[in-house]
């Protein structure tokens, strides 16, 4: 079992410091084009809560209970780091063609919007880089799991700030080369900014 | 053409353009005139660099307080020996990346001089930690906590507070002068009293009852409020009426949140001062408090 400290520690850590957005830009594609709204936000924050514990549990079994323990044996005798990386890339594909399915019946209405994240998902950094981050530092599969659920939370966090902030700029003078993505990366590094005052 | 932001009064930024040029000034008595050389080369940096854009952008320019506000609020957030060429660097990153990208002034959304605070904390943590100055004898303190809880609730520690003899930043050593300062804004209604009232109630409630369970961690509420730059950043900063709420409740709201992220991170971070985080994030929160028809309508 977790302690109560550990916890608080483990969501404020996911969720605001070692956000994966702001800390390693995973999951930067979602905002090239324009930023979702609040219900896309939520809609691809639930798919993601679905996606990545799921993900990261398994991809935590494989590395702990198979990789590891066949090192150990010395049947793999190449970097453990290198395997994992390609392992993963198929984990997070299965795990999200089987969300997406899982969707469909069980929550039809977030089926739509779902489908096309999902293959945005699927090559994009966030679940995969998500994954390596997590099997890389977690504990226990409990913990990687748990980590999976906060750094979605963080991403979504992320993004909902982004669309509010976004949302009172509509029609200000910003300069036309800095209208978009230019600045939206601005606003993430100001955020970024902020969140470092929780480190500690 | 869009018309100009209803929010920002330039007879409102006079007054405070003076009163942070008093502040700098006492400051800079109580320190050393190195102060007064930091205020020139920030005010200096942010006209110029808003005279240029302006210029790339082909758009009239006219320098009024609206160019000096925002480097006069950052070098008094500022320890008082801070590298000048840190000053620069500061301002330059504030008032272009805080102010002019979004459009200029009344169009930011975080408070740019906070944005300049926090990216010289962050670049520059060990400097930054060394350019405070003990204010009675002079000499220069390898690093302060602007936010310890060694006041233990003496006399002649409130009075050293209100007197400007522990170290702190510029414009937060004397908070006698922040408060004389501060009644003014309020009697003037440049600023409105809910935001500060609301911090102070709310950080002197929350630190009494963090306090219950961890004795260590936080000190005397009222001493609370005295200490680092709460007095200073509720008075003059989380007050700008460009980036804090326009909703009377919403404000209120406002003040409560700066409170209580400011005590939270006071407590259990190792940040030098959690009251400057605190604005910022509320900044990005504030429009949240508000109805967004409210927020709708200042932009059509």
């Amino acid at each position: 079992m977790i302690e109560f400290t550990t916890f608080i520690q483990m969501i404020i850590a996911a969720v605001l410091i070692n956000n994966v957005l702001l800390q390693s830009f995973l999951g930067i594609e979602v905002i090239e084009e324009n930023v979702p709204s609040p219900k896309e936000i939520f809609k691809l924050l639930l798919a993601l809560v679905i996606s990545v514990p799921f993900a990261s549990g398994l991809g935590y079994v494989v590395y702990h209970q198979v990789l590891f323990s066949m090192n150990e044996l010395g049947e793999v005798t190449r970097d453990l780091t290198y395997f994992m990386t390609l392992i993963s890339v198929v984990i997070v594909v299965i795990v999200m063609l089987t969300v997406a399915q899982l969707i469909k019946k069980v929550f039809p209405k977030v089926h739509e919007l779902h489908v096309n994240y999902t293959n945005q998902l699927i090559t994009t950094s966030l679940v995969l880089g998500s994954v390596l981050i997590i099997v890389a530092s977690a504990q226990t599969l409990l913990e990687s799991v748990l980590l999976g659920v906060f750094i979605s939370i963080g991403y979504g966090l992320v993004l909902m700030f982004l669309t509010l902030i976004e949302r009172q700029l509509v029609d200000a003078p910003v300069l036309k080369g800095f209208r978009g993505l230019p600045l939206r990366l601005i606003i993430l590094a100001i955020i970024a900014l902020i969140v470092s005052g929780f480190s500690g | 053409m869009k018309k100009e932001n209803p929010r920002v009064n330039l007879k409102h930024l006079n007054v405070m353009a003076i009163m942070l040029i008093l502040l700098i000034a006492t400051s800079a008595f109580i320190y050393s005139p190195y102060v007064l050389l930091m205020a020139l080369f920030a005010v200096i940096t942010g006209v110029v660099l808003e005279v240029v854009f302006m210029k790339i952008r082909k758009r009239p320019y006219q320098i009024n307080a609206g160019s000096v506000v925002t480097p006069l609020i950052f070098v008094t957030l500022m320890p008082p020996s801070l590298p000048l060429y840190m000053v620069v660097i500061g301002t330059f990153f504030g008032v272009f990346f805080g102010k002019m990208i979004f459009g200029g002034l009344g169009r930011n959304i975080f408070n740019p001089a906070v944005a300049a605070y926090l990216f010289i904390l962050v670049t520059f943590p060990v400097d930054f930690a060394a350019s405070f100055i003990d204010p009675l004898t002079g000499s220069a303190l390898e690093s302060v906590n602007l936010a310890n809880s060694i006041f233990v609730g003496s006399a002649d520690q409130l009075f050293g507070l209100l007197l400007g003899q522990y170290p702190n930043t510029v414009g937060a050593t004397m908070v006698l002068l922040v408060w004389i300062f501060g009644a003014v804004l309020l009697f003037l209604k440049i600023a409105d009293w809910r935001i500060p009232v609301s911090i102070l109630l709310a950080s002197a409630f929350f630190t009494a009852v963090f306090s219950n369970f961890y004795p260590d961690a936080f000190p005397n509420a009222f001493f609370a409020l005295f200490q680092g730059q709460l007095m200073f950043i509720a008075f003059f900063v989380a007050t700008d009426p460009i980036t804090s709420p326009r909703t009377a409740k919403a404000k209120v709201l406002y003040g409560i949140g700066i409170a209580f992220i400011t005590v939270v991170i006071r407590g259990f971070a190792n940040a030098a001062e959690g009251v400057i985080y605190a604005v910022i994030i509320m900044n990005a929160i504030g429009p949240m408090l508000e109805p967004i028809e409210v927020v709708e309508e200042e932009q059509k």
